[in-house]
C-alpha cells in the first residue's frame, strides 16, 4: 500500500521540477523493478540502462499521463517496453546461438537449472512472459497486474496459467 | 469442464488467495481427480522454482546510487502552464509563462518590463533588413479592424505581427490566447495536454501583438489564420468579443546558418558543453548540455544570463537570460538550448560565450518535515538551514490559506522547494493541491543592496556584475484539499522541504571560431 500512496504524487512533483520523489519511490520499489528487468535482460548493466531510460521516458511523457493515480502502471508499462527494446537490440547484434547457450550472457551465480528456467522464459511468447514476470519476479497480484496492463482479471488468470503450462512444456518438466 | 474451472483457480490457491468455500471445492475436486492433482503438483513445483530463482536476484548495493547519479543529470521537463495569475510572474523562471498567456500591460514597472520583452523590434528590424515581408492586410468585423503587419519566418520560429484598432471607441483589445486563434494548416504534432497548437506564444501590448508559431516545414507556405475571440479589459473585468478576422498569409522561410562547435567550460565540478550555434534572422540559438561532475543531489537548473560577444558587440539572451524561454517547443533533457539576439546581419566569424551565473538545485537526502498547527493564531516559527521561516495568518475554510515569510535572506539558499501534506495521510485520495503566490520578491546583490523584482530586471545590465540573487520574502499559499480529504477536523499539516536553489557565480568563457 505504501508504494501506491506515493506514486500518484509523483507526476505533480516531476512537473514542478522535483525528481526526488520519483527517485525515492523507485528506491522503495527497486527490488520488484530490478527483478522484473533482470528476468528479461539478465545483466546489471542493461538493467541499469532500463531504469535510466525509463526515467527519461517518464520525464518526456509525463504530460501525457491523464490520471495521476495510474502512475505506477504507466511506469511499469514504460519499463517493460524499455526491457523489450534492449532485448530486441541485443538479439539483433548477437548471433542467436550466443543467446541460446545462455551461460556467457548470464551473470547469475546459480545452477544450470535456473539458467534453463530463464532461457525457457525467454522463449515463450511475450503475451505470457510479461505476465509471469510481473507475477513471480515483481510479485504483483493477479488483480494488480490486471490494473497495470489494463486487462480483465479473468484474462490475466487464464494467461498466467496458460503461460506456466507453456513454460513447463518448454522446460520439459511435464511430470 | 469442471477440471478447467478448477485449474484456473490453481494460481490463486498457490497464492493462498481463495475463499474458504472455493478452497474446499478445489481440495474436494483434486481428491477425486488424479489428473488435476498431478497438474497442481507440477504447477506448484514450477512456481516454487520460479520464486526461488526470482529471490536469488538481488539488487546490487550501489545500484540505486548509480541510478540516482545518472538521473540527476537528466533535467526534468519544462512544463508550461496554460494560465497563470500575474503574481507568479514574480519568479524569474516563470517569465516563460508570459509567452503562453496574453499579457495586458497595465501598470509600471510591469509595462516597462513588457516593453523590453516585446519581440516587435526583432521583427521590424528583420523586415527592414530585407528578410521577411511587410504585408499590411486588414479585415474588419464588429467594427474592429485587425491588420497583419509583418511576417518573418526562419528555422527557429515564425513571427506574425498584427495590430487591432477599435473603429468605434478606441478601446484596447488583445487576441484571446485560449481558443481565439485558429490556424488551418498543421505542420507540427500538437504537444499533448497543452493548448499549444500551432502558435506558441502571443504577445500583446497597446493593441499590437506578435504571434509566434513553430517554424514552418517547407520553404514557402500560405497559412490560413483566423482570429475569433478578442478580449478587452476595463478595470478588473474582461470582456470577450467573438468575431471572425481571417487572413491568408504567404510565408517564406529563411534558413539560418548552423555551426557545430565543441566548446567546453569547466567551473568547479560543473561541465558545460556547447555543441551548436544557429544564427538565424530572428534569433541566435545555442545548444548545450550540462553535467554536475558527479555531485550527489546537486544539479544545474539553469544557466542564467549567458552572453555572447562578437566583434566587440554583446548579444543578450532573449528575455533576461532565462534559458527556459525559447520561442517554441519544450526543451530536451540532456540537451538544452537558449536563444539570443540575432547575429544574422552582423555575420560574425569569432564569438565568445561567457557564463557567469549557474542556478543549481540542491536536493535533500531526506526531505525535512515541519509540523504546522492549524488552530494557532500566533505566528509559527521554523528553522531551515539556519534561516527562520514564519507561517502566519492561517485561515481554514474550505481551503487552508496562510502566509509564509522569510524575514531575512539566507546565505545558504535562495528559493525553496516546498510542499504541504496532510498530517495523517498523504495518499492518492488525501492530498492538497496548492497554489503559492509570491507577494514579495527581491534581488539582493553582493553588497546587500535590495531591489524590487521588476526594478532589478529593468536595470539588470547595471546590476548584473554585482551578482544579484533572487530572494522570496513572502508567499501566500492556498491549499485545496482533495475530494477524499476532510479538513474540518484537521489540527495540523506537514510542511515538506525537499531542497532549494542556489546561484553559483563563475567566470567561464569559451572562444569559438565559426566555420
Amino acid at each position: 500500500m505504501e508504494d501506491k500512496m506515493d506514486a500518484s504524487m509523483i507526476p505533480k512533483s516531476i512537473k514542478e521540477g522535483n525528481i526526488q520523489v520519483l527517485l525515492v519511490w523507485i528506491d522503495t520499489n527497486k527490488q520488484k523493478f530490478y527483478r522484473m528487468s533482470w528476468a528479461y535482460l539478465k545483466n546489471n548493466t542493461d538493467v541499469e540502462d532500463v531504469f535510466h531510460n525509463t526515467i527519461i521516458k517518464v520525464f518526456e511523457n509525463i504530460n501525457k499521463l491523464k490520471n495521476d493515480q495510474a502512475f505506477e502502471g504507466w511506469f511499469i508499462s514504460i519499463m517493460l517496453n524499455e526491457c523489450r527494446k534492449i532485448l530486441r537490440d541485443k538479439r539483433r547484434v548477437q548471433p542467436s546461438e550466443y543467446i541460446e547457450s545462455g551461460n556467457t550472457v548470464c551473470g547469475l551465480e546459480d545452477s544450470a537449472e535456473s539458467l534453463d528456467l530463464m532461457d525457457g522464459l525467454n522463449n515463450i511468447h511475450e503475451e505470457y512472459r510479461e505476465l509471469i514476470i510481473l507475477k513471480y519476479y515483481s510479485g504483483y497480484s493477479q488483480k494488480e497486474i490486471a490494473e497495470i496492463l489494463n486487462m480483465p482479471l479473468g484474462t490475466v488468470k487464464t494467461k498466467i496459467y496458460r503461460g506456466l503450462r507453456i513454460l513447463r512444456d518448454i522446460l520439459g518438466r511435464e511430470d | 469442464m469442471e477440471c478447467d474451472d478448477i485449474r484456473l483457480k490453481f494460481i490463486d490457491y498457490l497464492d493462498n488467495n481463495l475463499t474458504a468455500e472455493d478452497e474446499k471445492k478445489l481440495i474436494d475436486h483434486i481428491k477425486g481427480c488424479e489428473e488435476c492433482r498431478k497438474e497442481l503438483e507440477s504447477l506448484k513445483k514450477l512456481v516454487n522454482e520460479i520464486n526461488e530463482n526470482a529471490e536469488n536476484i538481488s539488487v546490487p548495493e550501489d545500484f540505486m546510487d548509480n541510478i540516482r547519479q545518472r538521473a540527476l543529470k537528466i533535467d526534468p521537463p519544462v512544463i508550461k502552464k496554460k494560465k497563470a495569475p500575474f503574481k507568479i510572474l514574480l519568479i524569474a523562471a516563470a517569465i516563460l509563462i508570459m509567452s503562453m498567456a496574453t499579457v495586458f500591460a497595465t501598470k509600471n514597472p510591469m509595462s516597462e518590463l513588457f516593453k523590453l520583452m516585446n519581440p516587435e523590434p526583432r521583427i521590424t528590424n528583420t523586415v527592414n533588413n530585407g528578410v521577411g515581408k511587410r504585408l499590411n492586410i486588414s479585415k474588419t468585423d464588429k467594427n474592429i479592424k485587425i491588420t497583419i503587419t509583418d511576417v518573418v519566418a526562419d528555422d527557429i520560429q515564425t513571427l506574425i505581427s498584427y495590430k487591432i484598432e477599435d473603429l468605434n471607441n478606441g478601446k484596447e483589445y488583445s487576441v484571446k490566447y485560449d481558443g481565439g486563434i485558429i490556424i488551418k494548416e498543421k505542420w507540427v504534432k500538437q504537444i499533448e495536454d497543452t493548448n499549444i497548437e500551432m502558435y506558441t506564444s502571443l504577445f500583446s501590448n497597446e493593441g499590437k501583438g506578435i504571434l509566434t508559431l513553430f517554424p514552418i516545414d517547407t520553404d514557402n507556405k500560405t497559412i490560413n489564420l483566423a482570429f475569433t475571440k478578442l478580449e478587452t479589459k476595463t478595470g478588473d473585468t474582461t470582456e470577450v468579443i467573438d468575431g471572425n478576422w481571417n487572413f491568408q498569409i504567404p510565408i517564406k522561410k529563411y534558413q539560418g546558418k548552423s555551426y557545430n562547435i565543441n566548446a567546453t567550460i569547466k567551473v568547479d565540478d560543473y561541465v558545460i558543453n556547447f555543441n551548436k550555434i544557429t544564427i538565424s534572422p530572428t534569433l541566435t540559438k545555442v545548444n548545450f548540455n550540462c553535467s554536475n561532475g558527479g555531485r550527489k543531489n546537486e544539479r544545474i537548473n539553469n544557466l542564467e544570463d549567458i552572453r555572447i560577444i562578437a566583434d566587440g558587440k554583446e548579444y543578450k539572451p532573449y528575455n533576461f537570460g532565462h534559458e527556459n524561454w525559447i520561442p517554441y517547443s519544450t526543451v530536451g533533457y540532456g540537451d538544452r538550448e537558449m536563444t539570443f539576439d540575432s547575429m544574422y546581419f552582423d555575420n560574425p566569424k569569432n564569438v565568445e560565450i561567457r557564463v557567469n551565473r549557474i542556478n543549481t538545485q540542491i536536493i535533500e537526502d531526506k526531505p525535512k518535515e515541519f509540523i504546522v498547527k492549524l488552530d494557532e493564531a500566533n505566528p509559527q516559527e521554523f528553522e531551515y538551514l539556519g534561516t527562520k521561516l514564519v507561517i502566519n495568518d492561517i485561515k481554514v475554510s474550505d481551503n487552508i490559506a496562510f502566509n509564509l515569510n522569510q524575514p531575512i535572506n539566507s546565505s545558504k539558499f535562495e528559493t525553496l522547494s516546498i510542499a504541504f501534506w496532510p498530517f495523517n495521510e498523504h495518499s492518492p485520495e488525501k492530498y492538497f493541491s496548492s497554489a503559492g503566490n509570491y507577494n514579495e520578491a527581491y534581488f539582493i546583490d553582493k553588497d546587500n543592496n535590495k531591489y524590487g523584482y521588476y526594478d532589478a530586471l529593468l536595470i539588470w545590465d547595471k546590476i548584473r556584475t554585482k551578482n544579484p540573487v533572487l530572494y522570496i520574502a513572502n508567499t501566500s499559499y492556498k491549499l485545496h484539499p482533495s475530494d477524499g480529504l476532510d479538513i474540518k477536523h484537521e489540527k495540523f499539516i506537514r510542511m515538506i522541504i525537499d531542497g532549494y536553489n542556489k546561484t553559483v557565480f563563475v567566470n567561464g568563457s569559451a572562444k569559438i571560431k565559426l566555420r
